[in-house]
């Protein structure tokens, strides 16, 4: 390892990689007078949604949207979908864990071994765009129908965007920063946790951000295609009893949910990344 | 406090392949013996290849030929007892770190000390640099000069035998850069490390080195070494008032700009 | 809910503590079902208590559509998975060793069925010949319905290959109808009935009457492996099962005929209602079956012929 930035002598300390971290800064960053018009956009949404339901489209399977809230208040239906939604967000956050934790570990590997990012950058590549309906019947031969498989599937999914964004954040280490924990004279493994991880974690966070809404996606397909519980369950069954209402009901809380957990990561996100954004403005 | 340590170039060289078929000889030759306890300053200017040569003699980065011998032991890595001061601070601190977390990262994993014992001990080098009031600031909270401090006393706090410097004054101000120099310089004569800075900054080799190197362009090599001979400890007004440091001042410019009229 | 830990932990907290000495002498029996009405007899005798009167415990896994049930049998991840006869033929003429142990549902004696080719009431779709070149929903390719919409479009004047066949789940067809985004769909119940009641649709046919009266669709089904080696869990499983028959087609319409329907499938009761439910059977005749083997066979499904013999175990067949 050199230092490759050495060159620029003369210039003043601008990092070359800001560039490319430009992209990286959380969704919902800016909030204040936009949210409001983004809250005003979701009700005229609910308002044509409503309008449209009871004018102009005529199907059982688009309840206007006043019924779908009177079914979410309805005796048992909102106990119920508490259960089926925690069965479900646990099935996620356990998947969730386990296919970061493996991404990040993985990501490191790749993003330091050249040896190792040659060789299983091709496997990378043709496992990533595989979708998760085609995923399930290969893993029940495997795993069987219950949640080990769900959560290995939910794992996979997000394996990737944090394998591959960790990969890069660890590749975009500066690299005075790695001099300078060599002449320290740390090993690698102090290296790895004092530096290269904190480094990376604005490209780590990019990733997981992205891969806990598929995370959620991912769990209700699988919910849908093996049964059994959750949310993909529910919706299924509740399509097939034409109750079209607790259907979107579950809906609903879906995009609710969706929501709340973008909000809490990019939370943790802003507090854990302060040096990150502080640098940036 | 252990003593400087010595060190020793011999005929290293150094070639970039970038890729291309033809190779790119940065250094051609470069001998040099460095004294304990002694400040010594490579000039040359931009491009000519002081950084490499200060990585190689860090162990940072591989010669193509030639040998480097730290104490006499040859340097393959870094060896302990050195420590280099980068030209980058913003790049060298850790920004997700307190000020005194980055002073500790000098020490980690060094002996048993508790964290309390470890913050103590990095805490008087904070001092020494003027920074106690800052330690649990980040380093984007601080201007140049202050992070170029943190850099320093992160330095210092690891006890070097030798220190090596690059370029560490450059991407500040030029008071900011006089008061760096003369806490350098008091650090330096406490602590007698031995110290080898390179610049491309004449004013700033002769201020305060005991001897100066010069490099060619590239492909560098040390055209020659000239003892300073100015009294210390030295003075950020009267100093640069001394005829011998004016005569210095002016050899060396000339040198450096005019290097074909001026066969050594 | 199971999860990964919560079988194992089970299983030591089983062994720890003494369980009531009933409850440790039931066998379970993990079987994978979907939840619409060709159930009833099961769920009626599991709310009954018929297996547990055989030692039975039966743990059910719903899948909505139904597409796993059987690799998950194949895995051994379920002992008993109800599917359709051309679904457990496929996986028995792949070398999946798939028996038949108890029979499910059929379709009914005479028209009107539980499922219907629809199209619009103005589309005059009457017939397989008025579908020639036009756009049919099924709800999954290379199964029953769309076995069955290929021979009734043939047997009513049509050619089934100038039809296109378009997969829409069961839930969305009558939209895809009103769309026009298909001309026609093979529909069953509750859907069809909501669909005709509503007169959004009208019939033009109904497949499975057209070619034979009370085809066997639904039905149990066990892998060999397990059948030879559980042959007195599987004799109780029917014994307990054929009760659910009975108990069902003899109180078919009751309010705890409802309450129990209508538990599981989340049908809302006035639904329910509504529909007619054909009788429930406990044998399935070899001859009665071999029709829907021979169609495979002449709509590609099936390479060569198939007994419907050898996928039937001897408790499906009459004493
Ligand atoms: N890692 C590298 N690969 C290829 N060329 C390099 C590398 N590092 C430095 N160089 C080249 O070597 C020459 C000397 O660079 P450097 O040591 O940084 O000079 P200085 O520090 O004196 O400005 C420059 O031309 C530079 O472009
Ligand atoms: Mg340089």
């Amino acid at each position: 390892m050199v230092m490759q930035s050495t060159s620029d002598d003369t210039l003043p300390p601008t990092r070359p990689a800001d560039a490319a971290r430009g992209r990286v800064p959380a969704l919902g960053a800016r909030v204040g007078q936009s949210r409001w018009t983004g809250l005003l956009l979701v009700l005229a949404l609910l308002g044509l949604w409503e309008l449209s339901a009871r004018f102009w489209v005529d199907s059982a399977n688009w309840p206007p949207f006043s019924r779908v809230v009177m079914a979410l208040f309805e005796e048992g239906t909102g106990r119920e979908l508490f259960f089926v939604f925690a069965a479900s967000l646990r099935l996620m956050l356990t998947g969730f864990v386990i296919g970061a934790g493996l991404g990040i570990a993985l990501g490191v590997a790749i993003g330091l071994n050249r040896f190792l990012r040659e060789m299983l950058s091709p496997m990378v590549e043709l496992l990533r765009p595989l979708p998760v309906p085609g995923l399930v019947p290969p893993l029940i031969l495997l795993l069987g129908i219950d949640a080990a498989m769900k959560g290995t599937v939910v794992a996979f999914a997000v394996l990737f965007p944090v394998l591959i964004n960790t990969a890069q954040g660890v590749r975009a280490v500066e690299p005075t920063l790695l001099d300078t924990a060599r002449t320290f004279r740390h090993g690698r493994a102090r290296s790895i946790l004092a530096v290269i991880l904190p480094a990376s974690l604005p490209y780590i966070f990019s990733g997981l951000r992205i891969s806990l809404a598929l995370a959620l996606i991912v769990t209700v397909v699988a919910e849908m295609i093996a049964g059994g519980t959750g949310i993909g369950y529910y919706l299924m069954t509740m399509q097939y009893a034409m109750r079209s209402a607790e259907m979107y009901a579950a809906v609903v809380l879906l995009a609710v949910t969706g929501y709340a957990l973008n909000f809490i990561i990019v939370s943790v996100e802003r507090r854990v990344l302060r040096w990150y954004f502080a640098q940036q403005d | 406090m252990q003593d400087g340590c010595t060190l020793a170039l011999d005929g290293v060289t150094k070639s970039f392949s970038q890729g291309r078929p033809e190779e790119m000889m940065a250094l051609a030759d470069i001998s040099l013996d460095v004294a304990a306890g002694e400040f010594l300053t490579v000039v040359g200017p931009s491009g000519c290849g002081k950084s490499t040569f200060l990585q190689i003699a860090a162990g940072l980065m591989e010669a193509t030929g030639g040998a480097v011998a730290l104490d006499g032991r040859p340097v393959d890595g870094p060896p302990g007892g050195l420590v280099y001061l980068f030209q980058q601070y913003t790049r060298s601190l850790l920004p997700w770190r307190t000020v005194i977390r980055n002073v500790e990262f000098a020490v980690e994993g060094r002996g048993r000390a508790s964290r309390r014992e470890r913050r103590e001990f990095c805490m008087e080098f904070l001092e020494m640099v003027g920074l106690a009031d800052f330690a649990d600031r980040y380093p984007w909270q601080l201007s140049g000069g202050m992070q170029q401090r943190v850099a320093i006393a992160r330095a210092l706090a690891a006890e070097p035998r030798i220190l090596l410097l690059d370029e560490p004054f450059s991407s500040v101000d030029a008071l900011t850069r006089m008061e760096l120099h003369d806490m350098i310089l008091k650090l330096w004569e406490d602590r007698r490390f031995t110290a080898l800075l390179v610049t491309h900054d004449v004013d700033e080799a002769v201020m305060l080195s005991d001897r100066i190197a010069v490099l060619s362009s590239r492909p560098s090599r040390i055209v020659e070494t000239i003892e300073t001979g100015l009294p210390r400890p030295r003075d950020r007004i009267t100093t640069p008032e001394l005829p011998r440091f004016l005569e210095l001042r002016h050899y060396l410019l000339e040198s450096l700009t005019k290097p074909k009229d001026h066969a050594a | 809910m199971r999860q990964f830990a919560k079988s194992a932990f089970i299983a030591a907290a089983a062994a720890l503590t003494a369980l009531p000495a009933a409850a440790q002498d039931l066998t379970t029996l993990r079987v994978s079902i979907i939840p619409i009405i060709d159930i009833a007899p099961l769920q009626i005798a599991m709310t009954k208590g018929f297996f547990e009167e055989e030692g039975i415990e039966i743990d059910t896994t719903p899948t909505a559509g139904g597409a796993v049930g059987l690799p998950a049998l194949a895995s051994g991840a379920v002992d008993v998975t109800f599917s359709n006869s051309v679904s457990i033929a496929l996986g028995a003429a792949q070398g999946l060793g798939f028996k038949v142990i108890a029979a499910g549902s059929f379709t009914g004696k005479e028209a009107p069925d539980i499922a219907a080719i629809v199209a619009k009431p103005d589309a005059g779709i009457k017939t397989g010949a008025d579908l020639d070149g036009k756009k049919l929903a099924v709800n999954t390719r290379n199964n029953v319905i769309w076995l069955y919409a290929n021979a009734w479009v043939d047997a009513t004047g049509g050619d089934s290959s100038s039809v296109t066949y378009l997969e829409v789940p069961f839930p969305q067809m009558l939209d895809a109808i009103d769309g026009g985004q298909v001309d026609a769909a093979f529909l069953v119940d509750p859907f069809l009935n909501a669909g005709v009641s509503g007169g959004a649709v009208e019939v033009a046919g109904y497949p499975y009457n057209t070619i034979q009266s009370e085809i066997p669709i639904g039905m149990y089904a066990v892998t060999e492996d397990f059948l030879a080696d559980n042959p007195d869990v599987v004799d109780s499983f029917v014994t307990a099962y054929n009760k659910g028959v009975d108990w069902a087609n003899d109180n078919a319409g009751s309010d705890e005929w409802n309450e129990i329907v209508s538990g599981y499938t989340r049908l809302p009761a006035e639904r329910l209602a509504g529909l007619d439910i054909p009788p429930f059977h406990k044998v399935v005749d070899p001859e009665a079956l071999q029709p829907t083997m021979d169609l495979m066979l002449k709509y590609g499904l099936l390479r060569e012929e198939m007994e419907a013999s050898s996928i039937l175990a001897d408790s499906v067949l009459a004493k």
